[in-house]
């Protein structure tokens, strides 16, 4: 069938109202592709019925356009019913809130990590400063007291009551020396053993107070680091010497002469 | 015209019921007017516009650009509706279709007589010789295809085809001369 017999054949208007078969519309679709006087006369064809319509319209009643409209708003919405394609490589819209919480909890974990690492090094530096601190405050308790002890000292040696009574080394000890700060009026007795040499383990000097020719206990000098700083020494009331003997350690009851080593008299 | 009804139906493939609205406007009337005359009854063509453009609007996706212009596919749609409804109702009412002779065009309800009678006005269907007219109202308004129309007329294929192409451009020639 050509294009004219197709024309003519009445064919098209029966393609136009939807009433041709299967087969018989692929083939008025393959003319009107190809010819333009087949396009032409469906289009003339679909234009008359067009006008026609339009022509002999009868209005429907005026409230049936909301009725259809309210009709087509109950209808689901098209969006909510996308085409999913069957691919399994389904495309997801990009997610900016997710990528971004994912971005701030990355940032959030990055600023925690950093401020762990700060807060580990403010805590090791604390630690050291508390250290720092605990040692000046040691060394300060220290100082404090060896000011202490020098004050008390200097203050010893410099009391205008007290009197300086020098011990000589005697014996073998010649040469040695030391002094005894003594205020007679509160008997108290302080002494700097300066340089007597170390004594062995098991043995001690003892002071001694000559009190009308008698040896008085005047008390042991302390050993070890204190050895040769001013010390306080028992009360003696009365003396006209002192002597420094080496005893047993702990001292003795009565000197041994023969190991006297300091000798002075008041 | 109808150049421009391939955005609008587009449009309502996306959901733009303002779209929809606009094409009502447009064609409305148009599309009643057939429904009417294939229903024959003014209730049954109001539920048949609604469920046209409820069709419209749910399958504008399968509009094809390449098979027509927009208002053939309307009219399609509200021509296959109202035919499904006339002949749904026919079972339903246990009859027969009513014969063709008994279903010519204009015969009907008194109040759709009159509406029509009002289009009529406009409408050059009544200026077609009678046995066009016949055949405009068998292929247009009840849908029955040519080898249908042979069957029940009894006229030869051959001429139902050539009749109906005679009719059609009857009517494109008075739509020239009533213009």
């Amino acid at each position: 069938m050509n294009a004219d017999e197709l024309i003519r054949s009445g064919l098209l208007e029966a393609y136009v109202l939807g009433r041709t078969s299967p087969d018989e519309a692929r083939s008025v679709e393959r003319m009107r592709a190809s010819d333009a006087s087949v396009r032409g006369e469906l289009e003339a064809i679909e234009a008359a019925l067009e006008e026609h319509a339009l022509r002999s319209a009868v209005a429907p009643p005026p409230a049936m356009k909301a009725v259809i409209l309210g009709k087509i708003a109950q209808e689901p919405r098209k969006a909510d019913t996308p085409v999913i394609p069957i691919s399994s490589e389904q495309k997801r819209p990009f997610n900016w809130l997710a990528a971004a919480s994912i971005g701030g909890l990355v940032l959030s974990g990055l600023m925690n990590f950093l401020q762990y690492a700060e807060m580990r090094e403010v805590r090791t530096e604390l630690a050291r400063l508390e250290n720092d601190r605990s040692v000046l405050a040691e060394e300060l308790g220290v100082q404090r007291a060896s000011f202490q002890q020098s004050q008390e000292q200097l203050a010893v040696v410099m009391d205008p009551r007290r009197r300086t009574v020098w011990l000589n080394g005697v014996g073998n000890a010649l040469g040695a020396k030391a002094r005894i700060y003594w205020d007679k009026d509160a008997q108290a007795v302080h002494m700097d053993p300066m340089s007597l040499a170390e004594l062995p383990a098991g043995q001690q000097y003892q002071l001694w107070a000559l009190v009308d020719g008698k040896p008085v206990d005047a008390g042991v000098i302390a050993k070890g680091d204190t050895a040769y700083t001013l010390q306080r020494m028992k009360d003696v009331p009365n003396a006209q010497a002192f002597a420094v003997t080496i005893e047993q350690e702990g001292g003795s009851p009565t000197p041994t002469l023969t190991a006297m080593v300091l000798m002075g008299n008041v | 015209m109808s150049a421009n009804d391939a955005p609008l139906i587009a449009a309502v493939q996306q959901g733009d019921q303002q779209a929809l609205a606009t094409l009502y406007d447009a064609y409305g009337a148009a599309l009643h007017g057939i429904i009417l005359r294939v229903v024959q009854n003014t209730d049954l063509a109001q539920e048949v516009l609604q469920d046209t453009f409820v069709k419209i609007w749910r399958n504008a996706a399968a509009y094809d650009p390449s098979k027509g212009r927009p208002f053939t596919w309307m009219m399609n749609i509200a021509r296959n509706t109202a035919i499904d409804m006339v002949r749904s109702a026919a079972v339903r009412h246990s009859t027969s279709i009513r014969s063709l002779d008994d279903h010519v065009y204009g015969v009907g309800h008194d109040d759709v007589r009159e509406k029509l009678d009002d289009a009529g006005v406009r409408d050059v269907v009544v200026h077609l010789k009678p046995e066009h007219r016949e055949l405009i109202d068998m292929a247009y308004y009840q849908g029955y295809s040519q080898q249908e129309i042979a069957d029940n007329t009894g006229l030869p294929l051959g001429t139902v085809k050539s009749r109906t192409r005679a009719a059609l451009l009857e009517l494109r020639s008075l739509l020239k001369d009533h213009r």
